[in-house]
């Protein structure tokens, strides 16, 4: 290969090399320009960053596309130069007999490399690079305009905030609200931390300029008032844990508990009364006093909390009977009668107490929505609505805990009875496999309810969460 | 003496040749380019032309240039083949005693003249089948090798078609160029009678000679050809033979029968030549389209629809050459 020829080659490389890239900019400065431009015409918004796989997208194309063009093989610009210079075939005998020896192939390559040296000269810079620079400058332009020019896009313009400013009434009824909570049958520590959030609330409102500020402040207050009775409330988790007893009769009470009705616990337990009132009464009462207060250890109710201790004092003057093998029947079933009324007054009353809790709460609520014409559908779910459903199958008092209908969680069609099998595989101590539903239930609940008062869920897991608690209980929003 | 050397000698040579024969021959530059390129390159040429375009005087001009032995044969119906290749004789010696000696024909010679070579009856025109292509002589079983170079220029009269025997395929196969000698144009014309009017003698002298011819030709046999235009030549010819599907169209319509492989070979070879005469050191398809049709034009046929369309062999071969080239 004669010297003229490498370079003849290596500036062709060079060439294309420069244009395919000068084409390569054009096309992706064109492809980026044309679609921004296009875009905006038709008031369409794109992510910006989608401009960039555009743009590099136009480049690879044009580049690889124009190399492929523009680039020549020794061959192929040996055959070029030969028909576009008539050089008979010189410089393809040339490199066809490269390498060769021989005098005539010496004097063909000196001949060809003559001829070579005599080609005009290249075009200059300028005209070669005329169209490669001009597609570039244009595509620049459009490219230029692309970005430039303005977006005509009537957006929506914001709904101007309704100006807010607390009415004497509003104030009035607050004040009245908050007197009436004052009144309220609760323990002075509860009343106090009620009536404080409602006094907070009153002055951030006297502050607050628009409804829609109104609005999240209200909200936010019902909110925190729900979640401090859901704290100060422990009956849904010691009805739970109770009623994840294999028997009759913790099973009972949680019901009777998860009812919250003071009133009716009495009625409630008293069919215990009578079982315990058979045969075996020792051995039961023994069994159900150490069944009860192992489960509300387990419960997470604090210990000394006021309902855990009146059913663990329940379950300990029973269990005191039952150690007592001197007294007679007759005896026996007077402490146990004693047993059970002084645990109807003691528990009852809690439940009572957490009773008006609840109901405090829900007035302090509705009044809340009253007066400041909350839309209940911005209000986001409440935790003390979350009442489990505890439903109990009478065919297990006598122990045989048939699986039908021997109690569940949920509603309609969809019971998921005690009996009725899941795969576990959080609460399980000998690791995951099938239990029993109504066995998992309560820590399930127990979890969620942790996560919802204390997890960094976000809003819609913990709607999911509670919704999906709520099917399982009453199905209704209260 | 180096390559360049002998390129230079080369091309010196041929434009000693090529003006001595000037002197002669007026105009006809082509026929004498071409001759000399069939001379270089060892072939036979084939001259047609119709009575006094020169035919004769450039061969015998020729042989005077190329300071050869030159002889001139003029073909007659009653011609015998031992007219041409020379007989075995009895001679007398000095002593009286007789002896069968063989006495050389005219063909001994390296330039031979065959005047109107259509006339002479086949059986005539094969003698110089063997010389044509073999350079020998056989003569009762014993052959006489030639001297080289050796070349047959002969010459044939299109118009006069009576008593005449048209050469037969295998002999016309052995011309390396058929050459068509045109009539002179007015001013060439003008020419030959003003240099005639003076002497009708040739004036040539003779610049070259046979060994220089021989390193002409073992020189030019070194131009090397690329396999891109080897494949083209053959297409070319192998395009002529309407009996192949691959044949071009007009090889289809026009003819009857194509070229032989020594068209192809006498194609490569011309052409190597050819380049070294204008000035290039390899073949290129400039060479083989040029010479396309004086290799081709006397070893094709062309059929019943060339005669209706009114196309000679040249167009025929020139709308092949045209096809060949659109096949690449």
């Amino acid at each position: 290969m004669t010297k003229t020829f490498k370079e003849l080659k290596r500036a062709r490389l060079t060439d294309a090399l420069l244009k395919s890239t000068l084409y390569g900019l054009s096309l992706g400065a064109f492809a980026t320009g044309a679609t921004m431009l296009t875009l905006k015409l038709l008031l369409i918004t794109v992510n910006p960053m989608l401009y960039i796989p555009i743009g590099l997208g136009g480049f690879a194309i044009a580049f690889l596309v124009s190399l492929l063009v523009l680039l020549r093989t020794s061959a192929r610009l040996a055959k070029e130069l030969d028909k576009k210079y008539s050089l008979r075939e010189s410089v393809q005998t040339m490199l066809e007999f490269d390498g060769k020896d021989g005098d005539m192939l010496l004097l063909q390559r000196e001949h060809t490399e003559e001829l070579l040296l005599a080609l005009p000269k290249r075009p200059s810079a300028v005209k070669r690079y005329l169209i490669p620079a001009a597609s570039l400058i244009l595509s620049v332009a459009l490219f230029l305009v692309g970005v430039l020019m303005p977006v005509n896009i009537d957006e929506p313009q914001p709904e101007p905030e309704l100006p807010f400013v607390l009415t004497e009434w509003q104030i009035g009824a607050m004040e009245a609200l908050i007197e009436e909570v004052s009144y309220a049958k609760l323990e002075e520590s509860v009343k106090v931390e009620l009536i404080t959030r409602l006094e907070t609330l009153l002055e951030h409102l006297r502050t607050v300029h628009y409804f829609k500020e109104m609005d999240e402040a209200v909200i936010t207050a019902i909110v925190d008032i729900d979640l401090f009775v859901e704290e100060i409330n422990t009956y849904k988790k010691v009805s739970l844990s109770l009623f994840g007893s294999t028997e009759y009769a913790p099973k009972k009470i949680a019901v009777s508990i998860i009812t919250l009705n003071g009133v009716g616990f009495g009625e409630m337990i008293s069919p215990i009364r009578e079982t315990f009132g058979d045969t075996m009464y020792f051995v039961e009462i023994a069994d159900f006093a150490e069944d009860v207060t192992e489960r509300l250890a387990a419960s997470g109710v604090a210990e000394g909390e006021p309902l855990r201790a009146a059913i663990e004092s329940f379950a300990g003057s029973l269990s005191l009977i039952a150690e007592n093998s001197e007294l007679e029947f007759n005896e026996a079933q007077a402490e146990i009668d004693k047993a059970f009324i002084t645990a109807s007054d003691a528990i009852g009353s809690e439940m009572s107490a957490q009773y008006s809790n609840l109901t405090v709460r829900t007035r302090i609520i509705e009044q809340l929505i009253d007066i400041f014409m909350i839309n209940e559908d911005d209000i986001p779910p409440l935790l003390c609505d979350m009442v489990p459903l505890l439903e109990l199958d009478e065919d297990d008092k006598d122990g045989e805990g048939g699986k039908e209908d021997s109690g569940g969680y949920g509603e309609g069609n969809n019971l998921f009875g005690s009996d009725d099998t899941i795969y576990d595989t959080l609460f399980r101590e000998d690791g995951a496999g099938y239990v029993k539903y109504g066995e998992v239930f309560q820590e399930y609940y127990l979890k969620v309810e942790e996560l919802l008062l204390n997890g960094n869920l976000s809003e819609e897991t913990k709607k999911l969460l509670i919704d999906y608690f709520r099917t399982l209980s009453d199905g209704s929003k209260k | 003496m180096e390559n360049k050397e002998r390129v230079a000698a080369f091309s010196a040579a041929v434009e000693k040749i090529k003006s001595e024969l000037k002197k002669d021959v007026v105009g006809q530059t082509d026929i004498i380019d071409n001759v000399i390129i069939a001379i270089v390159a060892g072939g036979n040429v084939l001259l047609e032309g119709v009575p006094g375009v020169g035919k004769t005087r450039l061969v015998r001009s020729l042989g005077r240039v190329l300071s050869l032995p030159f002889s001139r044969i003029q073909f007659t119906p009653d011609l015998m083949p031992s007219d041409i290749t020379g007989a075995n004789v009895i001679e007398k010696d000095d002593n009286g005693k007789l002896s069968t000696v063989f006495r050389r024909g005219p063909i001994f010679a390296n330039l031979v003249l065959a005047d109107e070579i259509n006339r002479a009856t086949p059986k005539t025109q094969s003698a110089m089948l063997e010389v044509m292509q073999e350079h020998k002589v056989t003569v009762a079983n014993e052959s006489y090798a030639l001297e080289e170079p050796f070349f047959v220029l002969a010459t044939e009269n299109p118009i006069e078609q009576d008593g005449t025997y048209p050469l037969p395929e295998a002999q016309m196969d052995r011309f390396m160029f058929k050459l068509i000698m045109k009539f002179p144009e007015v001013d060439e014309l003008s020419a030959i009678v003003n240099m005639t009017q003076i002497t009708m003698d040739e004036t040539a002298e003779a610049v070259v000679d046979g060994a220089t011819i021989l390193e002409m030709r073992a020189l030019a046999s070194t131009v090397p050809v690329i396999p891109e235009i080897m494949n083209y030549t053959m297409r070319l010819v192998a395009n002529t033979h309407p009996e192949r599907d691959a044949s071009t169209a007009s090889a289809h319509k026009y003819l009857k029968y194509g070229a032989s492989p020594r068209a192809a070979q006498a194609l490569i070879t011309a052409a190597k030549v050819r380049a070294l005469l204008t000035g290039n050191y390899n073949v290129s398809y400039e060479d083989i389209d040029a010479l396309a049709p004086a290799v081709l034009r006397h070893r094709i046929k062309l059929n019943y629809n060339a005669s209706n369309d009114r196309l000679g062999a040249d167009d025929v071969i020139a709308l092949i050459i045209k096809e060949t080239r659109a096949q690449r």
